[in-house]
């Protein structure tokens, strides 16, 4: 089974981790850095769904789909000994973060969908009948709806056989701002258990 | 810090919850349901209001295990990592290959549901009723999902507190402030002035806040999204930010001196004189300058993609 985007905080993580890793039980540190980090990731999704432009939403005069709230809600982390990964569902394209991502069609489809009018935004071609194919050339076609007042064609849809995303280092927090909250938790978990909730001393 | 990018090594717990659910087909509306049916029954179904079919069912389960589970089966197979678009689109596939129509519901069960007027939301291929079957039901298996994760013994002291915090926009939001007063909880104002709804983990106003004896749109559950179409997730609150907000962090009970809350099968314990001094030379580094905070770091982030953003919008970007 193949799984989603994730990345793991392991290595280089700065001298402050790196000694405590030689010390300390690393599970439960792993698991308080997760938390952290996952939610710093899940902050940052949220700001950039109130605040991101939404260019293709806006181009097309559509309703933002909130995909960046979606995504947030998706955010996990998992732990154990050795590292804390935090895990975002492929489908929301934030691998986009670490480099260029290719989109191709799953499935056996030959074409990939792309919105070309505000009523498709966020909408798949299976929710929409009686469309008209057209392909212009070997790797670009377009569905057709009809207006339903004047019955004049109009391209629903783009038809393309790839995309290219370029990369985007901002859809995810920057490494100095993760290694920052990682080691802010780090901290947060010396404290208590040097406390007496923490019960070492 | 460069991050290694990876695969996770097991599903996410949204994906496994939704794996275990079993079909429970049900003529019933929304309200009955939640009236006649247990909350533990419907913890682990998949229903919906007023469907009778199992294919459509187990469809509904396909296409929601998909969305939240990104995975795929051998040969890969796309079982998952759908967008909601396309499950809406699969789903209105099944709903035509069954019969189904708005007037008189599904063939095999003809009179048992009511007729609903096409496109309204008791219209199973509405749009409508399509988004709030998936978003609800994908909302509460990620809910459930991080209420289980945030809850076990040693998550409970480092974070121990929810924060309700709204993710996605809503057209008419309800006033979350009210509830979380009606639902028992205290109000918090962080040092900043700004409202906070926090509380602990194990506080009675997470119950409360999904009842829907209280709330007549609530989903009979302790955790987001808590009602219909809320838009409402949580944030996890660490045990510094929860102090500073004047909660309660760590109960001061019962734990002996000297028993660690480290995991029994830790093999060692660490030395607390050698974790002070790591802690101290991290610590000066930030008195001296040389470290600059997590939240110093993020609002300098911040400024610079708004600026991204409003050029951006210029189209200079």
């Amino acid at each position: 089974m193949n799984l989603g985007t994730a990345f793991t905080i392991t290595e280089n993580v700065g001298s402050f981790l790196a000694e405590l890793r030689e010390l300390a039980d690393s599970e439960t540190l792993n698991k308080a850095l997760g938390i952290a980090v996952a939610q710093d990731v899940r902050d940052h999704l949220d700001f950039l769904n109130q605040n991101s432009p939404h260019k293709t939403a806006r181009r097309l005069g559509a309703t933002p789909t909130q995909h960046y709230a979606k995504a947030a809600r998706a955010v996990s982390h998992e732990s154990d000994a050795t590292s804390a990964t935090i895990v975002i569902p492929a489908n929301f394209g934030l691998s986009r973060a670490f480099g260029p991502l290719k989109i191709t069609p799953q499935n056996g489809k030959k074409w990939l969908t792309i919105p070309a009018h505000r009523s498709s935004y966020g909408r798949s071609a299976g929710e929409f009948a009686d469309l008209s194919f057209v392909q212009f050339r070997e790797d670009l076609a377009a569905l057709f709806a009809r207006d339903a007042a004047t019955a004049e064609p109009f391209p629903l849809f783009w038809l393309k056989r790839e995309v290219l995303i370029p990369q985007d280092r901002d859809v995810l927090p920057r490494d100095e701002d993760l290694a920052a909250v990682a080691e802010e938790a780090a901290e947060d978990w010396v404290e208590i258990i040097l406390s007496n909730a923490g019960g070492l001393i | 810090m460069p991050l290694v990018l990876t695969r996770p090594t097991s599903p996410s717990r949204a994906f496994a919850l939704a794996r275990e659910r079993e079909l429970l087909p049900s003529a019933l509306g929304s309200r009955e349901q939640r009236e006649q049916l247990a909350g533990e029954l419907r913890s682990k179904s998949v229903f919906s209001a007023r469907v009778t079919s199992e294919t459509f069912l187990f469809a509904i389960k396909r296409v929601v295990e998909s969305i939240v589970g990104d995975a795929r089966d051998e040969g890969d197979e796309r079982v998952s990592g759908m967008s909601l678009a396309e499950g809406r689109a699969t789903l209105l596939n099944v709903l035509q290959a069954l019969g189904y129509t708005p007037e008189g519901g599904f063939p095999d069960s003809l009179g048992v549901v009511p007729p609903a007027v096409a496109g309204s939301l008791q219209d199973l291929s509405s749009r409508r009723r399509l988004d709030l079957i998936l978003n609800t039901q994908i909302a509460l298996l990620q809910g459930r999902g991080q209420r289980d994760q945030g809850r076990d013994a040693s998550t409970l002291i480092f974070y121990p507190a929810w924060e309700l915090v709204r993710l996605e926009q809503s057209r008419v939001p309800r006033d979350w402030i009210d509830r979380f007063e009606q639902a028992g909880g205290t109000v918090l104002t962080d040092p900043d002035g700004f409202v906070r709804l926090a509380a602990h983990k194990n506080d009675p106003v997470w119950d409360a806040l999904g009842d829907s004896a209280l709330f007549d749109d609530a989903l009979d559950v302790d955790h987001p999204p808590f009602a219909f179409n809320s838009g409402m997730g949580w944030r996890e609150i660490s045990a510094r930010e929860y102090a500073a907000l004047g909660g309660v962090t760590v109960p001061t009970s019962s734990r002996p001196a000297g028993e660690s809350i480290l995991p029994e099968n830790t093999a060692t314990l660490p030395d607390a004189d050698a974790l002070r001094r790591v802690l101290d030379r991290f610590q000066a580094r930030r008195q001296s300058g040389r470290r600059v905070s997590a939240a110093t770091l993020r609002e300098q982030n911040r400024a610079r993609l708004l600026e991204r953003f409003d050029l951006e919008e210029r189209g200079q970007g």
